[in-house]
């Protein structure tokens, strides 16, 4: 009689009367032992949840790479000699009101000046200011050369010294550069150190990080007038750290409305507190395991924990479902939880599966970051089998459920004409006329988002940097940057490289001329430096600066000359051999990115063959995001192809039929689509963060056709009609199924608020996908089933 | 049978194409390679603008020469060099000349349109050498000459390093250029032959030329250059004769001749002289402090207009005895400055072409 698992297993009150050899070797060996996994399972527990205090957080940038790419190979080849490259930090000190050149707002910058240099890890040295020694003007006379510091050794803070300042400022030449265009502020350059002197450590950016907002706060608390803007990639990660704390604050808040979604459900706090715990335990091992593995969570694999535990509390959801039924018949409760794991793990086992089929997926992509979070959520998937499957039957074995809910959850179907508004609504999608409206408008609404999905761009859209939202302090700094100093963050670095003592060879350097000609053509391209403009600059410089020298004139002694003055500047590295050439952008759209890639492409196709010379892609943070555009591009086609290649292949393993594939997985194309089409009303470009959504999107969305088309094509094939079919269906799974797709929503819904761009991008996108994926399921499966499944008529006289 | 044995050439030839560009040695050389059309040519790097018979001409970098009614919207002409062209000159509407970087030459018969290369510098140290041998043969008593065979000796080694800062042509037949190292070609033929004059030119210490002045209807010219050089070099004579009562020692980077027959010279740190009478006498200009004086115009209306290089610009009512600013800005680096269309200055830099409306 337990053969079969649609047979009604039997009602069976006494404990004492229960065949305690039933069911399967597996069901035996956990439920025959139950007390001996619980320890296990506590064991466990407080091992892993131990290591999971331990885990840590990281946001590191190299791990976002795309590291198949040539564009990566390329510089991790040559990152050690190329210099220029460097890791700064940007401060700058501004007033409001009228000028920095007051004696106060002077000492104001000299005091936040001071106040850097003791920071452990800034590089002391190259630290450049108004106010640091090697901050010197120079001017060519008759003599030679006259120069001195710029801020005089006498200087008093008089209107005369101050004069004086300004008058050696533009001498020096850094309006724009260490002083605003408006006179409104000055900029403090600190290059870091890769270690913290003193401790000998990697320098830790977010404890830099809160040194410089203590900074931030300490001169401009109480002054309005004051402000200080801070930007450069350390203060990026810093920002980034602070942020996936943030999320994790949000964690709490999924759990809070998992849980009240849950306890509306079921109406039995008992069994929610117990479904819930055991799912907080899912997320305990997940984190203990991947500490002890070495992982760490970055700001893409934060998100694991939630996915994980969404999607336990939907499967603890269904497992509490059927122990409650069994319950409510009679049935002890260790006999009912045996029950529904004698119905349920395979089922589960398959829908948990398929889950990881849409995170393994992911496993082509050749970014760390994904792969590090295909790994850790396969992780995940794979306790939940553990907690959920088996943790939560076996607790459920010692707690049982509250009598109420029990008899709640058992009551009888009721009949047509007393049922809820909202079944008979989706009943209507069984009968040709609704199902062929619902599937017109499908077909209008797959129209308009291919339409729509045209203008769907590659990578980030909006300014500054794109981890962070625009308007997060510190964008904001960023525009403030842009705005009033000569400066752009979004750098393509190419990476040039010639022999040893190569980089004087003027045939080389006139190269690098075409190239950069080239480059300054391009629309978005706003600056082009590198080895080769500071040597015409300088060969004017030593020409007593008339600018007709400004050119890369054939005299190897001058180009030598200065050549070996930018050598020590760090233009070059002292081999002579390799020197990036930095393209400042206007902005990082993908068409900009192309377009110098396309044009660095084009001049080694005409120029290559003199191999003297190499100009090679890149570095830099807009070279890193045209190499990932490549790559993610190719990637969102591939993994679609992938990830709809693996679900119609599990389709057709479970449903065993062409029309049940194309019912289940139609509907969820539709999402995808719709979901191109989202992210262009929303500004998004296809990019890292939003390939996992796709693939986690149609991996975990097909589980829904697996509940409710199973069920349909089942009932069915005991000759009922569709209608009748549904009905039950939606009495038996379908409510899951709303349920699942509700408490899945809750869990990344909470990411929309968080300070990091991309996480918020897919939170929205992945809640879309998620809803959209249940309504699928719920109107345009059944529509589709209305037109392509025929109820078998030998079946139903069978 | 002819098109069918041409087809046949041109298959043969583009299958040993590849194999004719492996055996001839690739390379990159700004003289063997045409400018390319940019649209943002008036936009990058200028050296020199100048009208001349209400045009409005401008050169650059990488080859870049512009041609302009209005000063406004800018042509670019079909250039065969990718040199940093420093200079042009048109003596006639159709006739103009244009130097540069690497001692190129180029000539335009078209107005501006369209121009071929006549010189570069590979070939100043070659023909000089030739020409300062026979001429010490010829006159073996002139201990000049030795000298001069040694200079174009030592010009060889260096290659085409040289450039030419200013060309000047007194009619479309007769004409001269100037570069550094005080390098100084004539041609009496239109460019077909340009011939050495170093020997005729007083500047010993073969120091660089930087600018040019004259007053029109006179056969004589002003050359102003390093370290306080300043030379009056007569066309019909065909010498240059160094004013040695110049009180300053610094470099003159421009020059402008007033319409009352002085002569201002500018040049580093922002110092300005003048002369009436040929460089008898010298007064220091009275004007405010600024960087280096890059380079001058002489208005239509006779005002003239000196550039300090960090985008100073200083006028002059009175003949340039004395100058103040004008108050406008070129917003940025200056490095040429000239008469514009109806009551405008045209500026150029690192940055292009700027017009700036001239306060009234």
């Amino acid at each position: 009689m337990a053969h079969s698992e649609q047979s009604d297993l039997p009602v069976i009150s006494d404990l004492q009367k229960f065949d305690y050899d039933s069911g399967t070797f597996l069901e035996r060996l956990v439920f025959n032992h139950r007390g001996v996994v619980m320890a296990i399972c506590a064991l466990l527990t407080l091992v892993l949840g131990y290591q999971a205090t331990k885990i840590e957080l990281k946001a590191g940038f190299e791990k976002t790479l795309p590291k198949a790419h040539q564009f990566v190979i390329n510089y991790q080849a040559n990152r050690n000699e190329l210099k220029g490259l460097g890791n700064n930090l940007r401060v700058v000190v501004a007033v409001k009101e009228g000028t920095i050149f007051t004696s106060e707002n002077l000492k104001f910058l000299e005091e936040v000046n001071d106040a850097i240099f003791f920071i452990p890890g800034v590089d002391r040295n190259g630290m450049k200011s108004l106010f640091t020694p090697n901050t010197r003007w120079r001017v060519v006379t008759e003599q030679g050369f006259e120069g001195g510091p710029v801020i005089p050794g006498d200087f008093d803070g008089s209107d005369r010294s101050i004069a004086e300042v300004k008058r050696n400022i533009l001498r020096a030449g850094i309006m724009g550069d260490l002083v605003a265009n408006d006179e409104k502020s000055a900029a403090i350059i600190i290059p870091l150190l890769d270690k913290n002197p003193e401790t000998g450590e990697r320098l830790d950016y977010s404890e830099l990080s809160e040194k410089l907002e203590d900074i931030r706060d300490r001169f401009t608390e109480g002054n309005p007038d004051r402000s200080i803007h801070i930007i450069g990639f350390a203060k990026l990660i810093g920002d980034l750290i602070d942020g996936l704390f943030a999320v994790m604050a949000f964690f709490a808040v999924a759990v809070i409305i998992a849980t009240a979604l849950l306890y509306w459900y079921t109406r039995c706090f008992r069994s929610t507190v117990m479904v819930i715990s055991c799912t907080l335990v899912a997320v305990a091992w997940q984190l203990g395991i991947l500490s002890m593995l070495g992982y760490e969570l970055d700001p893409f694999s934060i998100l694991v924990p939630f996915l994980v535990f969404a999607i336990g509390v939907s499967h603890g959801a269904q497992k509490l479902n059927g122990v409650l039924q069994d319950i409510g018949r009679g049935t002890h409760r260790y006999i009912a939880a045996r029950y529904t794991f004698r119905r349920l793990f395979l089922a589960g086992v398959t829908a948990l599966l398929s889950d990881g089929v849409g995170f393994a997926v992911l496993m082509i992509i050749q970014i760390q970051v994904i792969q590090d979070l295909a790994v850790t959520a396969s992780i995940g998937v794979l306790v939940l089998i553990f907690t959920n499957l088996i943790l939560i039957p076996i607790v459920l074995s010692y707690t049982g459920v509250g009598k109420t809910c029990a008899e709640r959850a058992s009551r009888p179907v009721k009949s047509a004409e007393e049922m809820h508004p909202l079944w008979r609504f989706l009943l209507l999608f069984t009968k040709r006329g609704p199902a062929a409206a619902a599937i017109m408008v499908s077909v209008v609404l797959a129209g308009v988002g291919i339409y729509v999905a045209q203008d769907l761009q590659i990578g980030d859209l909006d300014k500054g940097a794109p981890e962070l939202r625009p308007d997060s302090r510190y964008n904001k700094d960023v525009a403030f940057m842009i705005e009033n100093y000569s400066v752009s963050t979004d750098v393509f670095a190419i990476i040039v490289k010639t022999e040893p003592d190569g980089c004087i060879d003027l045939e080389g350097l006139s190269l690098a001329n075409e190239l950069e000609w080239r480059l300054r053509q391009l629309e978005g391209v706003e600056d082009v430096r590198g080895l080769n403009v500071r040597t015409r600059e300088i060969m004017m410089g030593i020409n007593e600066g008339f600018p007709k020298w400004q050119a890369l004139f054939r005299n190897q002694d001058t180009v030598n000359y200065a050549v070996s003055e930018l050598v020590t500047l760090e233009y070059v590295d002292p081999a002579c051999s390799i020197w990036p050439m930095l393209i400042y952008l206007a902005d990082h759209k993908a068409a900009t990115l192309e377009r110098v890639v396309d044009t660095l492409d084009e001049f080694n196709a005409d120029w290559g063959e003199i191999d003297k010379i190499e100009f090679m892609g890149a570095a830099g943070s807009s070279g890193f995001e045209a190499a990932t555009n490549i790559v993610v591009k190719k990637a969102n086609r591939e993994m679609l192809f992938y990830v709809y290649g693996a679900v119609i292949l599990l389709c057709m393993l479970t449903f065993r039929s062409v029309p049940g594939v194309i019912c289940a997985v139609l509907p969820l194309m539709l999402t995808s689509i719709l979901c191109e089409a989202l992210m262009v009303w929303l500004g998004m470009g296809v990019k890292v963060a939003t390939l996992p959504v796709i693939a986690l999107g149609v991996g975990i969305g097909v589980d829904y056709a697996l509940y409710v088309l199973t069920v349909i094509l089942a009932k069915e094939k005991q000759g009922m009609d569709l209608t009748t079919a549904y009905y039950e269906t939606l009495n038996f799974t379908g409510r899951v199924v709303a349920l699942i797709g509700v408490t899945l929503a809750a869990g990344v819904i909470t990411w929309a608020m968080s300070p990091i761009k991309f996480q918020a991008d897919m939170g929205i996108l992945l809640t879309f996908m998620f809803i959209w994926n249940m309504f699928g399921a719920l109107i345009l499966m059944p529509a589709l089933a209305c037109f392509l499944i025929k109820p078998k008529p030998e079946a139903a006289s069978a | 049978m002819g098109i069918r044995r041409s087809l046949v050439a041109l298959c043969v030839s583009l299958l040993l194409a590849p194999w004719a560009s492996v055996s001839a040695q690739k390379s990159y050389d700004v003289l063997e390679l045409p400018a390319v059309p940019s649209e943002l040519a008036a936009k990058s790097l200028v050296f020199a603008i100048h009208k001349y018979h209400d045009r409005y001409f401008a050169v650059g970098h990488h080859g870049h020469i512009l041609y302009s009614e209005d000063g406004e919207n800018w042509n670019q002409a079909e250039v065969p060099v990718r040199s940093s062209l420093l200079d042009i000159h048109f003596p006639t509407p159709e006739l103009g000349w244009a130097v540069g970087h690497e001692g190129v030459i180029l000539h335009s018969a078209d107005g501006g349109q369209t121009w071929v290369k006549q010189y570069d510098g590979l070939r100043y140290g070659e023909e000089g050498l030739a020409f300062y041998r026979k001429m010490a043969e010829e006159n073996p008593d002139n201990e000049d000459f030795p000298f001069l065979v040694e200079e174009m000796e030592f010009a060889i080694s260096q290659g085409a390093d040289k450039p030419l800062f200013k060309v000047h042509f007194h009619d479309g037949e007769f004409g001269h250029v100037f570069g550094a190292y005080g390098m100084i070609l004539k041609t009496e033929d239109g460019g077909q032959n340009w011939q050495h004059v170093l020997h005729t030119t007083e500047n010993h210490s073969f120091y660089h030329l930087f600018d040019f002045a004259h007053l029109s209807g006179d056969a004589r010219f002003f050359l102003s250059g390093e370290a306080g050089l300043f030379l009056i070099g007569d066309a019909r004579s065909e010498t240059a004769v160094q004013v040695e009562s110049v009180p300053w020692e610094g470099s003159f980077f421009t020059s402008a001749a007033a319409r009352d027959g002085a002569v201002v010279l500018g040049g580093l740190r922002g110092r300005m002289f003048r002369t009436e009478d040929e460089g008898e006498n010298w007064e220091e200009v009275q004007k405010p402090p600024t960087s280096s004086i890059v380079d001058s115009a002489v208005l239509d209306d006779g005002r003239l207009v000196f550039a300090g290089i960090a985008g100073e610009l200083l006028v002059s009512s009175d003949a340039g005895r004395s100058f103040n600013f004008l108050p406008i800005s070129g917003g940025g680096r200056i490095y040429t400055v000239s008469q514009g269309p109806v009551g405008s200055l045209l500026v150029g830099g690192p940055a292009g072409i700027k017009k700036l409306q001239l306060p009234q």
